[in-house]
């Protein structure tokens, strides 16, 4: 502690504080100081569908969505925010920013702040692209002046002390949806060759997610039908619980987001195209809804991974065709089909709150060569030593679930005094062995032919016996191998225990004899 | 920062305002551990509140163990704030007394 502070602290910590002025101690501490520092949540929902600018017109549900999305989020329920400020209808761009301060200004580091706008978007051309949202009182000809510009906002955001910010924008800047652009700009958009460049991407601060409702070029629609701007129809329904595929109790911002941008996608024919920018660092994770100190445990299974399929990829599970989401746990049957190839068909069973990823498994199942590593045992006998070595290479076609053909080849070495060996064609059935089915089964057979270099013996009716111990030739004779091929995976990791008998045929005949081959080896 | 108002603790924030006999409370953040200086610069000049060394997260502001509380004797803007050992501002915050 430096003097000064001593001095300080000497001179103003009195254990009764009336009077007392400047550091104090052993005050009374105040009702629900714990409470007052605990994480908040806390939403700014802004919906402005009133303009004063006849060019701008009104929009039908702006002000109705904000409500939606409001009551969503106080919902305890559902959003279980703290705190939600609304402001709807008719909102200046001076209300915005006041109301702006006004709910951050107490925020504290561990908080979420959310803030969703929905209202008329445009742009600016003149200098770069400059992207707004208007407020009531902004001017299609004064937009830059009259505009909320998305980059002050974007940067206000990211100054707000919370550490885990969310911007929600149910706007566009397309002329279209809910956009109006002045007619110098729109001039400005058709001489483009294509579309509109994009601003300067603003810097996503750590821990802060950004939902747009449409891409730059395209428009973010209302809906009669759906009595909202489209994209937060789906949106509130994800807050509201849908969207919680797990059935934990909670519902992370960009899961809100996949289903939002899922439905629109769908509802608008991909005519209108959401879009998002995060960053997340770690396992940080970010709720829209629920309390992650209440997260119950997950109830459902997870099917993911859509991602790493073709856009023309059609997933069934239990005979319903469906995209990611949520499966009871239990045995499924997982069903993709590409271009009216089925390249998965295999029941799996899930257990909740697991991911079923739908994406490896069909990589898994692209995978089928097979390269094995063998070691081989069985009983001493006069005609092949008791211990092998060898390699095996199979080739397993594209698994859509059920048997696969095995095709393969076979090397073996077997250790004694003298070299000897197997070379075979290898086939057989397996069922079903992939990554979401870590065991497999089934026969394999081998043909081919066993060889070994051997004493040249004299044949009989010569002089029997050896020529000469030095004497030696290549000898080769048919074989075959009969095995029960039993297989565990892990991922693309492969152990195999084949049980079987092998023949042979010798000088005197065939013989037969067990042989157990144990191997290990990766499917690529 | 906190605010006793009668009794119970309210957040505070930059441009917030207190009356004159309300005492103030503080939770410091930093990231990673750092010791960290709590002052004010206020109508009587700068005065130090506090020096302390902090974990890596968030820690309320003491002083000999026990919470440390700020009383104001004057009105008028009072902006405390937060440095490292380097005398880094790492955050600040302006109250306006009344």
């Amino acid at each position: 502690m430096s003097p000064w502070l001593l001095a300080v602290g000497l001179s103003t910590a009195p254990t009764a504080w009336a009077g007392a002025r400047g550091v104090v101690t052993g005050l009374p501490t105040p009702d629900g100081l714990a409470e007052a520092y605990a994480p908040r949540r806390v939403a700014l929902v802004v919906g402005i569908d009133r303009y004063d600018d006849p060019a701008l017109g009104t929009l039908r549900f702006a002000a109705k969505d904000a409500h939606d999305v409001a009551r969503a989020l106080e919902d305890p329920t559902a959003g279980g925010f703290d705190v939600v400020s609304l402001l709807s209808s008719d909102v200046s761009r001076a209300a915005f920013w006041s109301a702006f301060e006004a709910v951050t200004r107490t925020l504290h580091r561990d908080d979420t702040f959310v803030v969703y706008i929905a209202a008329h978007g445009t742009l600016d051309l003149r200098d770069g692209t400059e992207l707004y949202v208007m407020g009531s009182d902004g001017r299609l000809d004064a937009v830059a002046h009259t505009g909320i510009a998305l980059e002050r906002l974007e940067d206000a955001l990211a100054a707000v002390p919370a550490r885990r910010r969310v911007l929600v924008l149910d706007a566009c800047h397309t002329g279209q949806g809910r956009s109006r652009v002045s007619p110098s700009d729109l001039v400005l958009m058709e001489a483009f060759r294509g579309p509109v460049p994009p601003p300067t991407a603003a810097r996503v601060s750590a821990a802060e997610v950004r939902l747009y409702s449409a891409h730059l070029n395209q428009p973010a629609l209302e809906d009669k039908q759906l009595q909202n701007g489209v994209y937060t129809h789906f949106f509130v329904e994800a807050i509201r619980g849908a969207a919680d595929l797990h059935g934990d109790g909670l519902v992370e911002v960009l899961e809100a987001h996949h289903w939002a941008r899922d439905r629109t996608l769908d509802y608008t024919g991909g005519t209108q195209v959401p879009w998002m920018e995060s960053k997340l660092v770690g396992r940080e994770a970010l709720y829209i809804a629920g309390d992650p100190a209440q997260r119950k445990a997950a109830e459902r299974a997870l099917v993911l991974g859509l991602e790493a399929l073709p856009a023309s990829a059609v997933i069934t599970v239990d005979g319903a065709v469906r995209g990611a989401g949520a499966v009871e746990p239990g045995k499924r049957m997982v069903q993709v089909e590409v271009d009216g190839q089925a390249i998965v068909d295999t029941s799996v069973r899930v257990t909740a709150g697991e991911h079923l990823d739908v994406g490896r498994i069909a990589r898994a199942r692209h995978r089928h060569l097979l390269a094995t590593l063998d070691a081989g045992v069985r009983p001493p006998s006069e005609w092949v030593a008791p211990v092998s070595a060898g390699l095996t290479g199979e080739w397993v076609p594209r698994d859509a679930g059920g048997v696969r053909p095995v095709l393969g080849l076979t090397a073996g070495y077997s250790v004694d005094d003298l070299p000897a060996g197997v070379l075979a064609m290898r086939t057989g059935m397996l069922w079903p062995m992939s990554a979401e089915a870590p065991l497999g089964v089934g026969p394999v057979a081998e043909v081919g032919l066993q060889w070994r270099v051997a004493p040249i013996y004299l044949p009989e009716g010569d002089d029997p016996g050896l020529l000469s111990a030095d004497e030696k030739e290549l000898q080769g004779a048919p074989s075959a191998r009969l095995a029960m091929s039993l297989r565990h995976n892990r991922g693309a990791l492969v152990w195999a225990a084949e049980p079987g008998a092998s023949t042979f045929r010798t000088d005197e005949g065939w013989a037969i004899m067990p042989e157990l081959r144990l191997s290990t080896g990766w499917l690529w | 920062m906190l605010v006793d108002r009668q009794g119970q603790a309210m957040r505070l924030g930059d441009g917030s305002w207190v009356h004159l006999d309300e005492p103030v409370y503080f939770r410091m953040c930093v990231v990673p551990a750092a010791t960290l200086t709590l002052s004010v610069d206020g109508p009587r000049g700068r005065e130090l509140l506090t020096e302390q060394a902090a974990p890596s997260g968030c820690v309320d502001a003491r002083l000999e163990g026990a919470l440390l509380a700020y009383t104001f004797d004057r009105p008028g803007p009072h902006r405390f704030v937060l440095l490292d050992e380097n005398t880094r501002e790492l955050d600040a915050l302006t109250l306006e007394v009344r």
